[in-house]
């Protein structure tokens, strides 16, 4: 436990990724110790000098990737041995391998003679080192998120018996509402599914504390045994008692990002008081790291008695299945028990219900993206893998001359095998080490760069296991194709080898080598046209049209001070905060409303058509009820489209509604004589019915959005909400200012909190997520088609290389050098065009598993397709360029001679 | 040349270098891995350098092998740490390792192959 929490020194983690290449029951068993032993180590050599701790590093991997394969080998063969009671021939070949070829002697001259091959060839060395570093990082990096994200389990006890219930209309028109309080207490009786249940609604508060500037929070109100739910408990501190939860008293639990960057992580917190709506609450507790359901809450606290008595359908109701219990009979029995509950004639009533697995809920909406992320990265890494595959056989053909050189001199078919087994291994271990540092860093850089809504974000970190068998997949490949010139070398034929002067890759190794550049064009062309489809899809979602303006408006969340409680106060505040705000230089016109456009939520009222007849039973429709000051239209941008805007004096008995209203409610009618009326919320002295003056253009906060809900704006004197925003419309972007803002509103009174954000930010917040997908998904088909390219040129250069006699015949015949360059540029460009043909006709069918993810953009754009195919076809020509240059240089004489 | 070998530790031997070292360390008093590392070092004179991961790979053979079992002690320093200590297979191999050592010095100093004085050393 200790060793979690402390914090831990670089060389300690380096050596945790080390010790993730060892098998997991060898790690269980020995991984604290060597972590402890091996710190002692380091801090040994650390008083020796530099010079020591280098040598102990280096000894340390090497001998890590030395003892980790037998570990391996090991565990396979107990493993095999404890499934099947024997040893099979297999068996005792690996023994053989462990005990024999991985022996020091051997090894050390190898390794020694790899070094130095490595040494002679930089240029090989680090060109496939980079190449399998970069494969293996992204692909850790992306995995890794995968794995924490979508397939680990939850970081709460017995998580996969964990289900999110939601409330349902049996005409299946709702199939994902909240509950209510009552649901959620009949829920709680009568089940025979859940060992407990327990629900939570989110509220925005006010806090105000000793530790800085008050602020608004989003609080978790939960029911008693929401964390005994979950199975977490606090870090620090305690939870609410059963006593607190039944009474609603005033205690918190505090998320641990917020304790830590509010609090500083002061453990004393605990005990102290804080001012939540300007009530006193006692800091119980603090929750894990890893805790953060749902994603917003910033503090957790158990309903209040009052907030026990409210019907709202606000509830997110979680529960724990009891052992053995399937989903579907959960679900039927959440059925049972709803039912017997009265109906109500709300629109949104529910009368049946079903559990969903809460992961599958958490995850839901990024598992798409994220499985098309890590087919990316997977197409990456085998580009890299038929780079390092083309390296290796250019470099074996280079180096037959040296094995049968060899051979001639007695050396056994197995050392020659060991040998390039041990080249191989080396680059490839080097690759894996350099993919380990990338991937850790990329994938920091990834979170960084993630949506900040994504879930499960805290908990990410590099998964060494998966680099290890990614790496596995490329030192394969390596080896697989550096050793065809040593089985070839003894196999017997060093004589033509020998007799041979210069390297030959043979017939076959050509043709492998341009399926490869082939096939490394395909997969790139594919990725580019993924990444090219997502971007445009970003543009067009930031771009979209939405129907307000973005640009030079300011959201202003403000709550009056506690002591202005009753209507009247509200509104006297709301109209000091205008007329501060509009006086303000440099803005050009300030408005309130209780939601803004990006905040497609809120109080949904009942209402009624005056002089429509209602049906008997049928529930009463409901639209978004938007409280706003008269100038709200003109400050957010907002067309009026027929009729007219409110006046500065009107308080009521008028409404504009919007054109979905009007297409849902009205569309035969001539909405501008109609009334509409809603039951007297608002007290009696309010009207409760309305002449529509106006229609207003639809907004849309979120542009991919099918269906725009229906909106009714009535003036703000109606019902100065609680909590409300200002628009600040600045004529002057330059003055914008969100301090001078802040420094008004707290010169009316500096106990309110103010949270200021621009349109521009709320845009950006709401396509973080497009916005991640292309970054990912550019940079990888960047990658991808800087290796393609890379695979191009090699297959080009070694070409020419291998032509170069016959390039100096034909020049000495009088050939001129644009026959010579074309003949280069001609096999480029086959390769290429070959390549991207295969890629899009496969993207032509892979696409489509993106068209959900786009926006604005259809999977087969024509345009997007051909600028990818001219595109490539000028990186080939490119590419090519270099080796045709070399081509001319070919001296005739020079090439003849050197048979 | 006496021949005392236990039959069933006779496919144990001969002992590698560093195994025979690690036993012999293990001989005087149980000890935590890093102290194992410490006095392998101090017993070949500084020749032979056990890194983490070697030891570890030999330690989990002679556990398995039962050469090795696991004390009881605990670190107050870092509870991290565990301790070993030879069993009494462990001890009857070690035994017979020297043994067969001492067999080999002496045909040495018989044949002349090591002056007397300096196999004695």
């Amino acid at each position: 436990m200790s060793r979690k929490t402390r914090p831990k020194a670089w060389s300690s983690r380096c050596f945790d990724y080390l010790l993730g290449l060892y098998p997991r029951s060898f790690q269980e068993r020995f991984g604290d110790e060597m972590s402890a032993t091996f710190e002692r180590e380091i801090a040994d050599a650390r008083n020796r000098g530099r010079a020591a701790v280098a040598k102990s590093w280096a000894r340390t991997v090497i001998a890590t990737l030395r003892c980790a394969i037998p570990e391996h080998i090991d565990a396979m063969r107990q493993h095999r041995q404890a499934a099947t009671g024997s040893t099979s021939r297999g068996d005792r070949w690996m023994h053989c391998l462990t005990a024999d070829i991985l022996t020091a002697d051997v090894l050390t001259a190898d390794v020694r003679h790899a070094v130095r091959r490595m040494a002679a060839y930089p240029g090989f060395a680090v060109i496939a080192i980079l190449t399998i570093g970069l494969g293996i990082g992204v692909n850790a990096a992306v995995f890794s998120l995968i794995d924490t994200i979508l397939l680990r389990p939850l970081p709460f006890n017995g998580a996969e018996r964990l289900v999110r219930v939601w409330s349902a209309q049996p005409t299946g028109d709702q199939r994902f509402l909240d509950s209510t309080i009552d649901e959620l207490r009949t829920l709680r009786e009568q089940n025979r599914v859940f060992a407990e249940v327990a629900g939570l609604s989110l509220a925005p508060r006010d806090l105000h504390d000793a530790a800085g500037a008050p602020r608004g929070i989003v609080v978790g109100r939960i029911s008693a045994g929401f964390f005994d739910v979950l199975g977490v408990a606090p870090i620090l501190g305690r939870g609410p008692t059963p006593e607190e939860y039944a009474s609603g008293a005033p205690v918190v639990v505090l998320s641990h990002g917020f304790w830590q960057t509010r609090y500083g992580g002061r453990r004393d917190v605990v005990g102290e008081s804080i001012a939540i709506q300007g009530l006193s609450h006692r800091v119980a507790g603090v929750m894990p790291k890893t805790f953060r359901y749902p994603q917003q809450a910033i503090l957790w606290r158990p309903f209040t008695q009052q907030e026990n008595q409210d019907d709202d359908r606000e509830l997110q109701v979680v529960a724990r299945l009891h052992e053995g219990v399937s989903l579907e009979q959960a679900s039927a029995d959440i059925a049972l028990v709803l039912a017997g509950l009265p109906a109500g004639e709300s629109e949104d009533a529910a009368t049946t219900g079903w559990a969903q697995p809460l992961q599958a809920m958490l995850v839901e909406d990024v598992r798409r993206p994220f499985w098309l992320l890590f087919a990316a990265v997977v197409a990456v890494l085998a580009i890299a893998c038929a780079n390092v595959a083309n390296l290796q056989l250019v470099q074996g053909a280079g180096r037959a001359r040296e094995l049968a050189v060899r051979t001639a001199l007695g050396a056994s078919r197995r050392r020659l095998v060991t040998q390039v087994l041990t080249e191989s291994l080396m680059v490839a271990a080097c690759g894996g080490l350099l993919g380990l540092f990338l991937g850790s860093w990329l994938l920091r850089l990834m979170v960084q760069i993630s949506p900040a809504d994504l879930p499960r974000l805290a908990e990410v970190q590099l998964d060494v296991r998966v680099a290890a068998v990614m790496l596995a997949v490329t030192a394969a490949a390596g080896i697989l194709f550096g050793l065809v010139p040593a089985l070839r070398a003894a196999r017997g034929e060093p004589i033509a080898a020998l007799r041979g002067g210069r390297a030959t890759l043979g017939r076959g190794g050509q043709r492998l080598q341009q399926l490869f550049a082939v096939g490394q064009i395909a997969m790139a062309t594919l990725l580019v046209v993924s990444a090219g489809l997502l971007t445009a899809t970003f543009i067009n979602l930031d771009g979209a049209e939405r129907g307000f303006s973005t640009r030079n408006v300011m959201t202003v969340d403000i709550s009056p001070p506690r002591d202005r409680d009753t209507s009247e106060q509200r509104l006297a505040f709301y109209q000091e905060v205008h007329a501060t705000l509009s006086d303000l230089p440099g803005t050009e016109s300030v408005a309130l409303t209780n939601f803004h456009p990006m905040q497609d939520f809120g109080f949904r009222i009942p209402f009624q058509i005056v002089g429509q007849p209602t049906r008997e039973g049928e529930a009463r429709p409901r639209a978004l009820l938007r409280s706003t000051t008269h100038d709200f239209f003109h400050t957010a941008g907002i067309e009026i489209v027929a009729g007219r805007d409110f006046n500065v004096d009107e308080a009521g008995g008028v409404a504009i509604v919007n054109e979905a209203f009007v297409r849902a409610f009205l569309p035969a009618a001539d909405p501008l004589r109609e009334r509409l009326s809603h039951p007297a919320y608002f007290g009696e002295d309010r009207p409760a019915e309305h002449q529509i003056i106006g229609i207003a253009a639809n907004v849309r906060a979120d542009a991919t959005a099918a269906a725009v809900k229906p909106r009714i704006y009535l003036p703000y004197h109606h019902m100065p909400w609680p909590r409300m925003e200002a628009l600040v419309r600045w004529s002057d972007p330059a003055m914008a200012s969100a301090a001078a803002v802040r420094e008004r509103l707290w010169s009316l009174d500096a106990t309110i909190p103010v949270d200021v954000v621009t349109m521009q930010e709320w845009i950006e917040e709401s396509v973080a997520a497009q916005r991640f997908n292309m970054k990912m998904m550019s940079s990888f088909a960047g990658l991808a088609l800087m290796l393609a390219t890379l695979g191009i040129y090699g297959v080009l250069s070694s070409t020419v290389a291998r032509r170069a006699r016959e390039i100096g015949l034909r020049v000495a015949l009088g050939a001129s050098w644009r026959s010579i360059v074309r003949m280069v540029l001609r096999r480029g460009l086959r390769l290429s065009l070959t390549g991207v043909a295969i890629g899009l006709v496969t993207a032509s069918g892979a696409t489509r598993l993106l068209n959900s993810l786009l926006f604005g953009i259809r999977p087969l754009e024509p345009w997007l397709l051909l600028s990818v195919a001219a595109g490539f076809v000028a990186v080939a020509l490119a590419a090519s360029a270099l080796p045709a240059l070399r081509a001319l240089r070919v001296d005739p004489l020079n090439a003849l001679r050197v048979e | 040349m006496e021949s005392q070998h236990d039959a069933i530790d006779g496919h144990l031997l001969p002992l590698k270098p560093a195994v025979l070292l690690i036993l012999t360390a293990l001989a005087e008093k149980p000890r935590h891995g890093y102290a194992i590392m410490l006095a392998v070092r101090q017993q070949s004179g500084g020749r032979v350098e056990l890194g983490t991961s070697h030891l570890y790979r030999n330690l989990k053979k002679l556990l398995d092998q039962g050469l090795v079992s696991p004390s009881s002690q605990t670190d107050e320093e870092d509870p991290r740490r565990r301790y070993y200590q030879l069993s009494e297979l462990g001890r009857r191999v070690l035994r017979a390792e020297m043994r067969r050592l001492q067999d080999i010095l002496k045909l040495g100093r018989n044949l002349g192959i090591l002056d007397p004085a300096e196999a004695a050393r």
